[in-house]
C-alpha cells in the first residue's frame, strides 16, 4: 500500500471517530460547544484559564449524544482554583473552545455530505438505471433533466434551494445531492446498457424474472465497482460544496458549527496576528478533502474504472 | 452548416428557459414578502397595492411566473393601462384602443434593496468578473500544459512525481482557502515588499471621487483562482499525451525519422486536445459565472459578489437577472467549445 493512501485512510479514520465521538471528548459539553466567556475571547492555543464556579457535567446518555442542553454562565477568575481548563487551540471570538468546535463541526459536515452523497446516490442509480434498462420514454426525460442539471452551474441551484426552503440540514442535503446526481445518472445508464445485452441478463429474462429483479438482482450488483468509485469522488466534492455554501454564510446557521462556519469566523483573524488559529480549520477542511480524492483515485486505479471519456 | 447553429441556438434557449420557469418557480415558492422587502416595514397599505397590483404578485403562482416571463420576452401584447409600461425600454409596433403590440428589451424589474434596474446593476458587474476569469484562466492554461507536458516527457521522473503530488494537493484546495492563503502570504507577510492590497475590486473609486482601473487588484484573485484549474489542466494533459505518445502512430512517425517539433505539431497536439479543452472550458465557465467564494474574500465587485449579496438580501429580481445571466453564459461557452472541437480535431464534424 502507497504511504499517501495509508495516510489518507488514517486520517479519514481519525476524524471519522473523532465525529462519531463527539461530545464524549470535547472539554466544553453544551450543545453545539457553544459556552461563551467573552472576557476569554482570542486567546492563544495552550492558554490555560480557571473559572469561579464548577461547570455542570451531563447526567443522561442524551447529553453524551447531543450536548448539554442548559447554558450556564461562567465567571472568569484570576487566581487558580479547582475549575481551570486548557484551550488546545485557543478561542474564537465569543471566547468558546475552537478545538470542541472543531470537533462538532466535523461531525455536522461529515453527516450532510454523507446523506448528500447517499441522496445523490439514490436517484442517480434508479433514474439511470430505468433510462438505461427501458430507454424510450424514460431515456429521453432523464438525459434532459440531466442536460439541465449540466447546464446549471453547481453552486447555484443550491443557492436557490437553500433559500427558498430555509437553511436547515435536510434543504443543505437536498441542494448539494441535487447539485451531484447527474454524474452517476449518467454513469449509471453507461453501464446498465452495456450489461443490459449480457448472457446472463437474458439468461434471466428467460427465467422469467421481472425487470425490477433483474435491474436490482442482476446489474446492479456487477455495477457497484465504479458507482461506488463516482461515490467517494462526490464525497470530495459534497465537503467542498458544503463547507463553501456555510463559509458564505448560507449553510447551516450560528450557532451550529460546521468547517466552513468555523473557516468563516476565523479566517479574519490573520489580520490580527493569529495565524495559526486562522489556518487550522482551512487546513483540517483541506486534509480532508485531499483524503477523500486520494483514495477516490485509488479506488478509480484498482478496478481501472474510467470515468472521464 | 447554418441550420446546425440555428439547430444548437433553440437547443441553449429551450435549455435556458426551462430552467428559468424551474428557478422561477422556487424563487416565486419562497416565503419571502417582495414588498417588505423593497419598501421596508413601515409603508402604507395604498403603495403596497399598487405595487402587488403592477407586478401581479396578489394573483397565484403560475400567474406571477407566466408574468414574470411577458417581463422577459421582447415581444408582448399588452394592455394600455399596465402598469408595468412605464419601466418598459419599449418601441410600439401596432397601437389599438385597449391593448397593443410592443417590441422591448428583456426587462428583469427593479432590484429591492436599491431600487435600479436589475439588468444595469449586473451589466455594471459584469467586466470585473470578465477580466478576472480571462485573465485567471490564461495563466492556467499556460502554466497547465506546460507541467502536464513536462510530467507526460519525464514519465516516472522525480519531476513527475512532484508535478503530480502538486496536482492533487491544488486540486483540493477550494477557492476559499486558496485566497485566505494568497492574502496570508503576499498581502500581509509580504505585503510590505509586494505593496498589494489586502481587498480591492478592478475599479475603485479615488479620493477625488472617480472611478480608476487598478489593475494590481486584479494580482491577487487571479493567482488564488486559478491554483485550482492550473491542477486539472496539467492532470488532464498528462493523461492525454501518456495515451498518445504510448499510440502506434506515434512510433511508426519516429521510424520515419520525423522531427521532435513536427511530432508534437502534427501528432500530439491534434490528437491529445480534445479532453484537455473540455477541462479549459467548464473551468472557464465556471470561472465565468462567478467565482462567488474568491470574490466574496477579496470584496471584489464582480457577477459573483452581487450574486452572494442578492441572495442574502432576498433580493429576488436581481437574483433572478444573475441566474439568467450566468445560465447564458455557460451555453454560450458550451457553444464555442463545439466549435473548437471541430476545428482542432478534423475527425470530428462540427454538424452531426
Amino acid at each position: 500500500m502507497k504511504t499517501s493512501i495509508f495516510l489518507a485512510k488514517a486520517y479519514l479514520m481519525i476524524c471519522i471517530i473523532v465525529s462519531f465521538l463527539g461530545y464524549l471528548i470535547t472539554v466544553d459539553k453544551t450543545k453545539y460547544c457553544n459556552t461563551q466567556v467573552l472576557e476569554n475571547s482570542f486567546l492563544d492555543p495552550f492558554s490555560k484559564s480557571c473559572f469561579e464556579n464548577i461547570r455542570k457535567q451531563p447526567k443522561k446518555l442524551k447529553d453524551y449524544i447531543f450536548g448539554m442542553e442548559e447554558y450556564e454562565k461562567q465567571y472568569k477568575s484570576d487566581s487558580p482554583t479547582s475549575n481551570c481548563k486548557i484551550y488546545l487551540l485557543g478561542t474564537d471570538r465569543y471566547g468558546r473552545d475552537l478545538l470542541s468546535r472543531l470537533i462538532i463541526g466535523m461531525r455536522y459536515t461529515l453527516l450532510v455530505s454523507l446523506l448528500s452523497v447517499v441522496f445523490a446516490c439514490l436517484i442517480g442509480v434508479i433514474l439511470g438505471s430505468l433510462s438505461g434498462y427501458f430507454g424510450k420514454l424514460y431515456e429521453l426525460v432523464v438525459t434532459f433533466f440531466v442536460n439541465i442539471f449540466w447546464t446549471l452551474p453547481t453552486i447555484l441551484l443550491a443557492f436557490v434551494i437553500l433559500i427558498s426552503f430555509g437553511r436547515n440540514i435536510s434543504s443543505l442535503f437536498i441542494a448539494i445531492g441535487l447539485s451531484l446526481w447527474a454524474d452517476i445518472a449518467r454513469l449509471v445508464r453507461a453501464q446498465v446498457l452495456s450489461f443490459k445485452e449480457q448472457n446472463f441478463v437474458s439468461s434471466a429474462k428467460a427465467m422469467g424474472f421481472s425487470d425490477i429483479r433483474i435491474i436490482f438482482s442482476q446489474i446492479l450488483p456487477n455495477i457497484a465497482g465504479p458507482i461506488m468509485v463516482q461515490a467517494s469522488g462526490n464525497f470530495a466534492l459534497a465537503v467542498l460544496l458544503e463547507s463553501g455554501l456555510s463559509f458564505l454564510g448560507m449553510g447551516l446557521q450560528a450557532p451550529v458549527p460546521t468547517l466552513g462556519n468555523i473557516l468563516q469566523d476565523q479566517y479574519t483573524q490573520v489580520f490580527n496576528g493569529q495565524i495559526l488559529q486562522s489556518l487550522i480549520p482551512a487546513i483540517v477542511l483541506v486534509l480532508l478533502i485531499l483524503s477523500f480524492q486520494l483514495i477516490a483515485n485509488d479506488y478509480r486505479d484498482r478496478l481501472d474504472v474510467k470515468l472521464y471519456h | 452548416m447554418i441550420w446546425f447553429i440555428l439547430k444548437k441556438l433553440t437547443h441553449g434557449l429551450g435549455s435556458i428557459i426551462l430552467i428559468i420557469l424551474v428557478l422561477s418557480f422556487i424563487l416565486f415558492y419562497a416565503p419571502i414578502d417582495p414588498v417588505r422587502m423593497s419598501f421596508g416595514q413601515r409603508s402604507d397599505e395604498e403603495t403596497i397595492n399598487l405595487f402587488k397590483q403592477k407586478y401581479y404578485l396578489d394573483k397565484s403562482l403560475g400567474i406571477q411566473i407566466f408574468h414574470f416571463f411577458e417581463d422577459l420576452s421582447p415581444l408582448q401584447w399588452v394592455k394600455n393601462n399596465d402598469l408595468r409600461l412605464e419601466d418598459y425600454k419599449k418601441q410600439f409596433i401596432f397601437k389599438g384602443e385597449f391593448s397593443s403590440l410592443i417590441i422591448k428589451k428583456p426587462y428583469f424589474r427593479k432590484s429591492f434593496a436599491n431600487g435600479r434596474p436589475a439588468w444595469d446593476l449586473l451589466i455594471e458587474a459584469f467586466p470585473s468578473t470578465l477580466v478576472l476569469a480571462i485573465s485567471s484562466i490564461l495563466i492556467a492554461i499556460i502554466l497547465g500544459l506546460c507541467l502536464g507536458f513536462i510530467a507526460s516527457i519525464h514519465v516516472n521522473s522525480i519531476w513527475d512525481r512532484l508535478i503530480l503530488a502538486f496536482c492533487s494537493i491544488s486540486y483540493s484546495i477550494p477557492s476559499y482557502v486558496s485566497s485566505l492563503l494568497v492574502v496570508v502570504f503576499f498581502a500581509y507577510w509580504l505585503g510590505d515588499y509586494t505593496g498589494l492590497p489586502i481587498q480591492g475590486s478592478l475599479y475603485e473609486f479615488n479620493d477625488e471621487g472617480d472611478l480608476r482601473l487598478e489593475l494590481k487588484n486584479l494580482i491577487l484573485p487571479v493567482v488564488a483562482l486559478g491554483i485550482r484549474p492550473v491542477s486539472m489542466i496539467a492532470q488532464m494533459t498528462r493523461v492525454s499525451c501518456l495515451d498518445v505518445l504510448s499510440s502506434d502512430f506515434i512510433r511508426t512517425a519516429r521510424s520515419k525519422g520525423i522531427t521532435n517539433i513536427r511530432l508534437v505539431q502534427k501528432h500530439l497536439i491534434p490528437n491529445c486536445i480534445n479532453p484537455i479543452l473540455t477541462t479549459i472550458s467548464s473551468w472557464f465557465a465556471s470561472l465565468l459565472a462567478g467565482s462567488f467564494f474568491v470574490e466574496f474574500v477579496f470584496n471584489y465587485k464582480g457577477l459573483g459578489l452581487l450574486t452572494i449579496t442578492s441572495l442574502n438580501q432576498f433580493d429576488i429580481p436581481l437574483i433572478m437577472a444573475c441566474c439568467v445571466m450566468i445560465v447564458i453564459l455557460f451555453v454560450i461557452v458550451n457553444l464555442i467549445t463545439d466549435f473548437l472541437y471541430s476545428f482542432f480535431d478534423p475527425r470530428i464534424k462540427f454538424y452531426d
